[in-house]
């Protein structure tokens, strides 16, 4: 009873949180809107008994994506006199319908109640082992790709040899 | 077989009320009960460690810091009892002030920062192991769930910076934002070396390995320890890394615009994050409330608890007045400086450190070491890392004048 309460409040928080990331016409409430939807989104993670996650969804997404995105608000030239604009709706129907018929798919393909006894128990050992010794191969493969995405932005961030601004 | 240290202050509560009326009180109220009490203790030790901070302060100054609220008779007696009331008195004064919001801010996130930034701090505290078993509650995800709610501290000074609509308070929230992220990053990787010898994340848990371990973390981790402890002062913004409200150059930084209560709300997160800072360091490097010299017991006593308590307390305070003590000497450092240190310095030690720490925890499981192999282990790898510090030249970081 109280999940399902929390479950709603939760949604409440994330859906209009995310209605006003979109249409906020002051860009730096967007982004403090966007937070607020990372948070509730945290708040489902725990409710959903996934703690770990859901503080990896604060810890990264709140405390840190979200943060840069601010920071570069903030380092933004006359930033209230730009305003958000919204003239791509074509293309916003065609993305949600996209992302909502996957969504759907994966729903109604996906096996809800195993029997009793097959539920697996979900929890911060259960995560390692599976990054450490099922899906080794994938969890290098992302590394790596992060890691060069790192290079990449050194390289382009680096100052000329020789040239000093 | 320890598995009463790991209950928390509300089950104490439960059991003492169905116990005493046979009323089973609901978890909600046990739960708003909790989070007043982490309220009101924020609050009183946040008073006390402003005293404090004034206090060692003026000793260091060779002054004798407030002396003149308070009764005459204290004053007289030594200049650590004079003045008692004062941070009582400022509270007072504060709390009276009239809360200007000047016109031009953008209001809600105005307000919003504030509060916020108490919000994440009492949220911080849940875990927080005071004694065994009393912990508000000992989530099995314990010191993530720390760094990730302090991770909102630098949000809410953001929009402190930012919804002030004055230049300094945008320069300070800039330059937080900035060394709060680049610091996050050392001071989480300086916490995985404990978290490996730990083989968990609950802050009890933590306690109960460094038990098992037969040493405290501080010493196969030495390395994480000291990383850990620099890396918090630059999270919480006090000297010498105050570079976001140095006054010399940017009045007092995000807070330049805020009076009355909402000031003195910045002030209290800002004192209540260094108790949490300071307590996290004690629990996972330090043993927590662990006494030293002494068994734990299998079943609860009253007595280990408070005495768990008083030591508990005694570590965290050692490593307040610590970073007071640092504070009080050392000048600020310089925006360019601190970025090095961060990012070329402490973070590739704390890599180093969780290769350390990864050595010991596979050493103890085959060699079955006790504490004073773990030791000497440490001390080794110690040893190995000051030589090869010897040998790997590391650049100085160049001054303006070099530069030029």
């Amino acid at each position: 009873m109280s999940e399902a309460i929390a479950f709603y409040l939760l949604s409440a928080m994330v859906l209009t949180s995310a209605w006003s990331v979109v249409r906020n016409e002051n860009l730096f409430h967007a982004g403090l809107s966007l937070i607020v939807c990372f948070v509730g989104v945290a708040g489902i993670y725990v409710n959903l008994d996934a703690p770990f996650l859901g503080a990896m969804q604060v810890l990264i997404y709140a405390g840190a994506i979200a943060v840069l995105l601010l920071f570069g608000f903030m380092l933004t030239h006359d930033l209230m006199k730009v305003k958000q604009e919204r003239n791509q709706h074509a293309a916003g129907i065609f993305g949600a319908l996209l992302m909502a018929s996957l969504l759907i798919g994966v729903i109604l393909n996906a096996q809800w109640f195993p029997a009793s006894g097959q539920l697996v128990k979900f929890g911060v050992e259960s995560l390692a082992s599976r990054y450490m010794k099922q899906d080794l191969v994938s969890f290098e493969v992302v590394a790596v790709l992060l890691l060069a995405s790192l290079i990449g932005a050194v390289v382009i961030a680096r100052k000329e040899e020789g040239g000093r601004e | 077989m320890f598995d009463w240290v790991q209950l928390s202050g509300g089950d104490h509560i439960l059991d003492f009320v169905t116990r005493s009326t046979g009323y089973q009180l609901p978890g909600i109220v046990i739960m708003l009960v909790m989070l007043a009490l982490i309220l009101g203790f924020i609050c009183v030790s946040s008073l006390v460690l402003i005293w404090a901070e004034r206090k060692v302060a003026a000793r260091i100054q060779n002054r004798v810091g407030p002396m003149m609220t308070g009764p005459r008779k204290w004053a007289e007696f030594s200049m650590w009892t004079g003045g008692l009331l004062q941070t009582a008195a400022d509270a007072i004064k504060l709390l009276l002030k009239e809360l200007i919001i000047p016109s031009k801010t953008d209001a809600v996130p105005f307000i919003a920062a504030p509060i916020l930034i108490v919000t994440v701090c009492v949220t911080a505290f849940v875990v927080i192991p005071f004694a065994p078993s009393f912990s508000v509650s000992d989530l099995n995800i314990g010191v993530v769930h720390v760094v990730a709610i302090s991770s909102l501290t630098v949000l809410s000074i953001v929009m402190a910076g930012w919804s002030s609509n004055s230049k300094y308070s945008l320069l300070g929230g800039l330059r937080s934002a900035a060394q709060m992220l680049s610091y996050e990053i050392p001071l989480i990787f300086a916490l995985l070396g404990p978290i490996l010898l730990a083989g968990g994340l609950s802050m009890q848990k933590m306690v109960l390995a460094q038990r098992e371990y037969g040493c405290w973390f501080a010493l196969p981790s030495l390395l994480g320890f000291l990383i850990y402890y620099v890396a918090s002062i630059a999270e919480v913004n006090r000297p010498p890394f105050d570079i976001p409200e140095a006054e010399s150059e940017l009045v007092a930084g995000y807070v330049s615009e805020y009076s009355g209560m909402m000031f003195a709300m910045f002030f209290l997160a800002e004192f209540a994050n260094m108790f949490l800072v300071c307590s996290v360091a004690a629990t996972v490097f330090l043993g927590g409330w662990m006494v030293p010299f002494m068994a734990v017991p299998d079943q609860p006593t009253a007595g280990y608890i408070v005495l768990g308590a008083l030591v508990f307390f005694a570590k965290t305070s050692f490593l307040v007045f610590i970073m007071m003590w640092i504070r009080w000497t050392f000048p600020r450092v310089r925006p360019d400086h601190l970025m090095n240190l961060g990012w070329k310095y402490l973070f590739p030690l704390s890599l180093l450190n969780l290769v350390i720490c990864a050595g010991v925890a596979v050493l103890k499981d085959v060699y079955h070491l006790n504490g004073w192999g773990i030791s000497a282990v440490s001390v080794v790898s110690l040893l190995l890392v000051v030589l090869l510090l010897q040998l790997v030249r590391i650049p100085r970081p160049t001054s303006f004048l070099e530069q030029a």
